[in-house]
């Protein structure tokens, strides 16, 4: 069927908007990062009449992130890391092996990911004080364990589940043990899944703000926690959160930018046969 | 190179039983076909041999070493899957070498294994490729290679043919018997196709719902097939099987149906005599009947339903007896000219005469 020009001009239409509507929110973070104190935007598209780089200058120079953005990216790599190396052979044996009652092991998973955060707050406050863990980078990124886990089970086992098994067999037979299988065979065809799921958990555990707030004081205090240190009693200081909100998204777009070449195909898993 | 030797073995799968107290001696070097219907069992069969799945009974001996207790890997075996079971993400050198490098084979050894095994195959040039840019028959020379290349005692094949087009499994076919002879390892093929297996087997055995029917080689399989449903399943058109009570008149044996009769000569009279029932069912092949337009003493009549030209022969199928109530499938000579409705004489020639008794076993 051929279309016309009217549903071209809408689609196109449609297109734009969804892009501007998306993109204005970054639109507004750059202008208010740089609307000296006191001439913050009214209108929507309305530019600084002074444009200053101040709040710039504090966040990159005077009083830096970067303190901050290392502890972020530490729990997070060390979060994503520990949680996938638990969590893919956890999926992968419930997958493919014969266990009695693994499907309720799934579905406790899937429950358990479901459970409000706030409501694992106070119990995990207390293990990690006990174990001493209070203000580490290690304590923080244990206590986003229980989550990580439970999701990338439930996301790496329908990864796993839609591969062909025959080629685990023929691995057998060529003398494979089960670990070799899954490293060498296995794993290597589920890397968009690997991706996704590894760059999620990221994303989620690095801009996370209950946990950090109550599991860190100084040592540990993550970007988000930093931001929120913007907002203060008399002042919300917006060309503050703005500049440091830009700067804090240089983690994730790293990230993307490293399993962008799988991610594309790991989102649409499943779906283009 | 092993002689295998299955002893009364069984495999349940919960309240199914997909292969039953199976007895079979493998030949060292032999090319063995187990044949038989879809879900009849050959591949769980197979399976269990290849040590993938476990024996619920029984006991699995290569050259008389018990091996059930071994995990696929160390029976030494190599298995070609119906999808061939390739490694996608490997090159195709590295899915050759893969089984080498799971021995731990030095690199120098096994990059000259690879070499020599893909001379062999003429795949010399794709070794570079993934799976995914091959062609059937190129993927399928792969999966051949990569089970070659560490030399195995058995060599187990499931339906390895049969994901290709007619014309390059022919030429598969061949390529498949010439490496058995070049090489000599005792093989195990699985098929349903009952022409692969005649045409690549020293010898078959038939399974149906998990139980062994006949063990033979293909001549005798296709000429003497043990029970009435070997009978029906190998062959094409199958076997004619017809129901008749057996009398005797001034001395003469005769096989009648519904209105048909057929005096029964030489061995096969001394067989009936000695058959204690009343009911028999007559098998005999559709190129052992002989159509012709004159009656003769001893014919049966018969009227023509519809005609098949095949090309190299003539298949005529025809009804006998009163009312014209029995089916009969003739392969004539493609010279023969008969039209549909057309009355006509058959002859059984009495060599191709086979008698089943009332449990369907073979009596002559």
């Amino acid at each position: 069927m051929k279309r016309g020009r009217g549903y071209r001009l809408v689609l196109v239409a449609g297109i734009v908007a969804v892009c501007l509507w998306s993109l204005f929110p970054f639109y507004g973070l750059i202008v208010t990062s740089i609307s000296p104190r006191g001439e913050l935007p009214t209108a929507l598209f309305e530019l600084p009449a002074h444009p200053t780089g101040v709040f710039w200058y504090e966040v990159l120079v005077k009083d830096p992130l970067w303190f901050h953005m290392r502890n972020s990216v530490l729990i997070g790599l060390l979060a994503t890391s520990i949680s996938m190396l638990a969590a893919v052979p956890a999926a992968y044996s419930i997958s493919r092996f014969k266990l009695r009652g693994k499907e309720t092991i799934y579905l406790a998973f899937l429950v358990f990911h479901m459970a409000p955060w706030i409501s694992l707050v106070f119990p995990l406050f207390l293990l990690i004080r006990n174990l001493g863990l209070l203000d580490t980078q290690f304590g923080l990124a244990m206590s986003y364990l229980p989550w990580n886990i439970a999701l990338a089970v439930w996301l790496m086992r329908g990864f796993l589940d839609v591969i062909p098994q025959q080629a685990e067999e023929a691995a057998r037979v060529d003398g494979a043990s089960p670990i070799q299988t899954m490293f060498r065979i296995v794993l290597p065809q589920v890397l968009p899944g690997l991706a996704v799921c590894s760059m999620f958990i990221f994303n989620t555990n690095i801009i996370e703000y209950i946990f950090a707030l109550t599991l860190t004081n100084v040592d540990a205090v993550t970007l988000p926690l930093k931001l929120s240190g913007y907002v203060t009693e008399h002042i919300v200081k917006w060309q503050l959160v703005s500049a440091a909100g830009l700067v804090s998204m240089i983690p994730t777009v790293t990230v993307y930018l490293l399993v962008r070449k799988y991610l594309v195909y790991g989102l649409s898993f499943g779906m283009v046969k | 190179m092993a002689k295998i030797r299955l002893e009364k073995i069984s495999k349940h799968f919960g309240k199914v039983t997909a292969v039953e107290n199976l007895d079979l001696v493998i030949k060292e070097r032999e090319f063995f076909g187990l044949l038989g219907p879809s879900g009849s069992g050959k591949t769980t069969a197979l399976r269990l041999i290849a040590g993938l799945e476990e024996l619920t009974l029984g006991e699995i001996y290569f050259d008389d070493e018990p091996v059930s207790r071994l995990s696929p890997s160390q029976r030494n075996i190599a298995l070609v899957f119906q999808n061939y079971s390739l490694y996608p993400h490997m090159s195709v050198y590295n899915n050759i070498a893969f089984p080498l490098r799971m021995r731990k084979v030095p690199k120098p050894k096994c990059s000259s294994r690879v070499d020599e095994v893909a001379r062999l195959l003429r795949i010399e040039n794709l070794l570079n490729r993934k799976p995914r840019e091959l062609s059937g028959g190129q993927q399928q020379r792969v999966a051949l290679a990569r089970s070659l290349v560490r030399k195995p005692r058995v060599f187990l094949m499931d339906e390895p043919l049969s994901n290709l087009d007619a014309k390059l499994r022919a030429s598969m076919r061949i390529e498949l018997k010439t490496l058995h002879k070049q090489l000599g390892i005792t093989t195990i093929y699985v098929t349903h196709d009952q022409v692969e297996a005649m045409a690549l087997c020293h010898r078959i055995a038939v399974i149906n719902e998990g139980k062994l029917q006949q063990v033979a080689q293909p001549r005798e399989l296709y000429q003497r097939p043990a029970n009435t449903w070997v009978a029906d399943f190998i062959g094409s058109p199958p076997m004619n099987l017809i129901e008749c009570s057996i009398a005797n008149e001034g001395g003469n044996w005769y096989l009648r149906g519904n209105g048909f009769s057929h005096q029964v000569e030489g061995r096969l009279s001394g067989v009936l005599s000695d058959y204690p029932g009343r009911k028999i069912t007559l098998g005999i092949r559709p190129e052992s009947i002989v159509i012709s337009q004159e009656e003769a003493p001893g014919s049966i009549k018969a009227q023509v339903g519809t005609v098949e030209p095949l090309g190299d022969s003539l298949v005529v199928h025809l009804y006998i007896g009163k009312g014209g109530t029995i089916p009969i499938t003739v392969k004539s000579p493609p010279s023969l000219t008969v039209s549909p409705d057309e009355a006509v004489s058959i002859h059984f020639s009495e060599d191709g005469v086979l008698l089943y008794g009332k449990n369907g076993k073979l009596l002559a």
